[in-house]
């Protein structure tokens, strides 16, 4: 009697185990799984198009998946070393050197994203577009967005501390000074910031400082940590910022960039997209007209005119899919782009479409003249090897001197130190 | 009879065995498999993102001992280690006796139920929920800052819960504390609620105080769950992990932080040196292996215990 109840058990395991396979399922149906980082606009905006676009294409389904942006770092680093990666991602400019080198990314199917060649897919998108995403002649993806940060200003705030908001700090010193007297301390306690920077994005925001001084990550000669004493006045006056200086602002505080927009903090650094968010979230605020967006502050005695480095986010595709997933996973990619008009309008996201840069809807968006001349004074953001190291190096100075107390020249040398080890 | 009990025996033997089984099954794929795994792979140069993959000795192993590893040495993770598992563990298997014991003390079974529901429930909440609340009591405006000030008769100091290396540490430390206790609580209120109670009763009619009951009588006869809790509790502490992950990503400095566990996912996940990772995992499975040895000697005469 157990010999067969073990028999039927066991039977009916195995039609368990075989039923998925069995479900009549066509051969040719694709499932399209896409990871991508959070944003709660571009969520409502991506899933309805996806609805569409399954409309449009029956024989495919996507699966879309969010993650933090750090965590979707880890999760596309951890799945492509199983060899079990998404279909189609996104990564920004900095995050994406290892998956190009080591051949884990497929060339650009200009066919599916609806471009005769890839000659005239260059054509569509602004010069630079592709650089980060280029190896030996090949493209391997294409930019959802490309984005350089700005001073956000809250003119009421600056008014109300006797300052002149027509004229908002143009150099750090000045920022500093504002800051400083906007800052709320309650029995000595920090309670409201008048700035603070956007941790830990360092190679967008403390680069360009670096590079203002003469300083840069890379000597001409090739060498890490080019000019020492550009990085110790760029360290030293995060060290006045932080905790162990003014105490003006701190890695562990409150995101200044969300603060922005309950009015909580006078300014912060943020792309054009932050006004869409502000609209949403605020739009009352939004209505008022009492905020502008101001260029990138530059040290008074800067050697350089340098804006922050803007960064791109590119959709990629995994070069293990199989073909047709592949070539649909692009299909999906280029009908995002094709809609390019409505990131800009909903999101304020800029893919860098000719067709976009030039369009009136991007030059009627406010302060988007901000935007575009700061984008005149940069240089991309660092992107090569390692750069996503580098960025967490960089960063441990900064906090090393920030929170810590470390004297700036000696936290330059240790970041030289772990940088020369990590690129040799 | 004798052929009989024998086959008695067996057959019960081979229920026990097939029982057994998908157990043994489940610790081979997941816990002697990695560990193989991770030996193999501390030998070689493997990278997560190429997946290339060629054997180096021990050069992984010399590396994690005597270079930086961009940064953040192993040695400074051991550090990090053992001064948040012995600032943890210590304090945590006191307090969670005490408070099992007085618990155990509590005539009403619904007072009790209650208070093991209390300590307990900050146990089943994710790190992220836990981290981000304490992230809220440890802002220079919050809860920690008003107790600290009142207890240091200080106004307006910002004791820096998340900015201080000091401090950062000892954050760490009371998260976990917190999140744990109530684990441990219920493990010694277990052991508590197996002593007999005639052996209280013959004590209470020997005359014996409570003060004296409890160090002669309550904690030799414990001595089996202490082994067995504190034991736990200093292989959870020194696998440590999310706490400190969390607070990193909350924008606290890594370096003060960086316990084992967290530069092996950096150097294994960040940096996709696999071969790397793997020989910090092999370094912290050694030192596991010894503490836990060495516990083990200390409590030796925990099996001589019988009620």
């Amino acid at each position: 009697m157990i010999r067969v109840k073990a028999k039927a058990f066991i039977y009916l395991l195995f039609i368990l185990i075989l039923l998925p396979s069995c479900s009549g399922e066509k051969d040719d149906f694709v499932t399209i799984e896409y990871w991508t980082h959070e944003d709660d606009s571009r969520k409502v905006l991506e899933e309805r198009l996806i609805e569409s676009f399954e409309k449009e294409n029956p024989g495919v389904s996507v699966i879309r998946t969010e993650y933090g942006s750090a965590e979707l770092v880890d999760m596309i680093s951890a799945s492509f070393g199983a060899d079990d990666g998404p279909d189609l991602f996104n990564l920004p400019s900095e995050e994406i050197s290892a998956l190009l080198l080591n051949d884990k990314l497929d060339p650009v199917d200009a066919a599916s994203l609806g471009y005769d060649s890839i000659e005239s897919l260059k054509d569509a998108y602004i010069q630079s577009s592709f650089s980060t995403v280029t190896k030996d002649g090949l493209i391997y993806g294409i930019p959802l967005e490309y984005t350089i940060w700005c001073l956000y200003v809250n003119r009421t705030l600056l008014s109300n501390h006797g300052f002149n908001p027509d004229n908002p700090p143009a150099t750090w010193e000045e920022l500093m000074e504002i800051a400083e007297k906007l800052t709320i301390r309650k029995d000595g306690i920090l309670e409201c910031r008048g700035f603070d920077f956007r941790y830990p994005y360092y190679l967008s925001f403390f680069v360009p400082m670096v590079r203002q001084l003469g300083g840069d990550i890379f000597a001409p000669d090739g060498s890490v940590i080019y000019n020492d004493d550009a990085w110790e006045r760029a360290l030293s006056f995060m060290y006045e910022w932080g905790p162990s200086g003014r105490n003006l602002g701190s890695p562990t505080y409150a995101n200044a960039r969300e603060l922005f927009n309950s009015e909580g903090i006078a300014m912060c650094l943020s792309g054009l997209y932050q006004e869409s968010r502000l609209l949403s979230q605020n739009p009352e605020f939004y209505a008022s007209g009492d905020w502008m967006v101001a260029p990138f502050p530059v040290f008074s005695d800067s050697v350089s005119d340098e804006a922050a480095s803007p960064y791109f986010h590119y959709f990629m595709v995994n070069s293990a899919s199989d073909e047709k997933t592949k070539v649909e996973a692009w299909k999906l990619a280029g009908y995002f782009a094709a809609h390019a008009e409505e990131y800009l309008d909903e999101i304020g996201l800029i893919m860098p479409l000719k067709r976009i840069t030039d369009s009136d809807l991007l030059h009627s968006k406010p302060y988007s003249d901000v935007f575009i001349n700061d984008e005149k004074r940069s240089h991309e953001v660092y992107s090569g090897p390692h750069a996503s190291e580098l960025q967490s190096l960089i960063g441990e100075a900064v906090e090393s001197v920030m929170l810590y107390s470390v004297p700036p020249e000696k936290a330059v040398q240790a970041l030289r130190a772990s940088a020369e080890e990590l690129l040799k | 009879m004798g052929q009989k009990s024998y086959s008695i025996e067996r057959k019960q033997a081979k229920w026990g065995l097939i029982f057994t089984i998908p157990c043994l099954i489940f610790f081979a794929v997941f816990s002697f498999y990695p560990i193989i795994n991770a030996l193999i792979t501390s030998l070689t140069n493997r990278r997560a993102i190429a997946r290339t993959s060629e054997f180096v000795g021990l050069e992984n192993y010399i590396y994690i001992f005597t270079k930086d590893n961009g940064g953040f040495p192993l040695s400074n993770s051991i550090r990090a280690t053992l001064i948040f598992t012995i600032g943890t563990f210590i304090p945590m298997i006191i307090a969670s006796l005490i408070i099992a014991t007085f618990l155990m003390q509590l005539r009403k079974d619904k007072y009790r139920g209650f208070f093991q529901l209390m300590y307990y429930t900050p146990a089943v909440l994710s790190s992220v929920v836990a981290a981000s609340i304490w992230m809220i009591i440890f802002d220079p405006r919050g809860l920690m800052n008003q107790i600290s000030n009142f207890v240091m008769h200080t106004s307006g100091v910002d004791y820096n819960w998340l900015v201080d290396s000091t401090m950062l540490q000892i954050s760490t430390m009371m998260i976990y504390f917190w999140k744990y206790i109530g684990y441990f609580v219920i493990l010694f209120i277990t052991g508590l609620a197996a002593i007999p109670n005639t052996i209280y009763e013959a004590a209470t009619v020997d005359g014996s105080s409570r003060w004296h009951t409890f160090w002669k009588i309550t904690l030799p006869l414990l001595k089996p769950t202490t082994a067995m809790v504190s034991i736990m509790a200093m292989l959870q502490c020194l696998k440590t992990f999310s706490t400190q992950y969390m607070l990193h990503q909350g924008g606290s400095s890594r370096f003060p932080i960086d316990v084992i566990t967290m530069n092996i996912y950096f150097t294994g996940i960040r940096n996709g040196r696999l071969g790397r990772a793997s020989a910090m995992s092999i370094v912290l499975f050694l030192i596991m292996l010894v503490f836990t040895y060495i516990q083990l000697r200390l409590t030796r005469s925990s099996e001589d215990v019988e009620y």
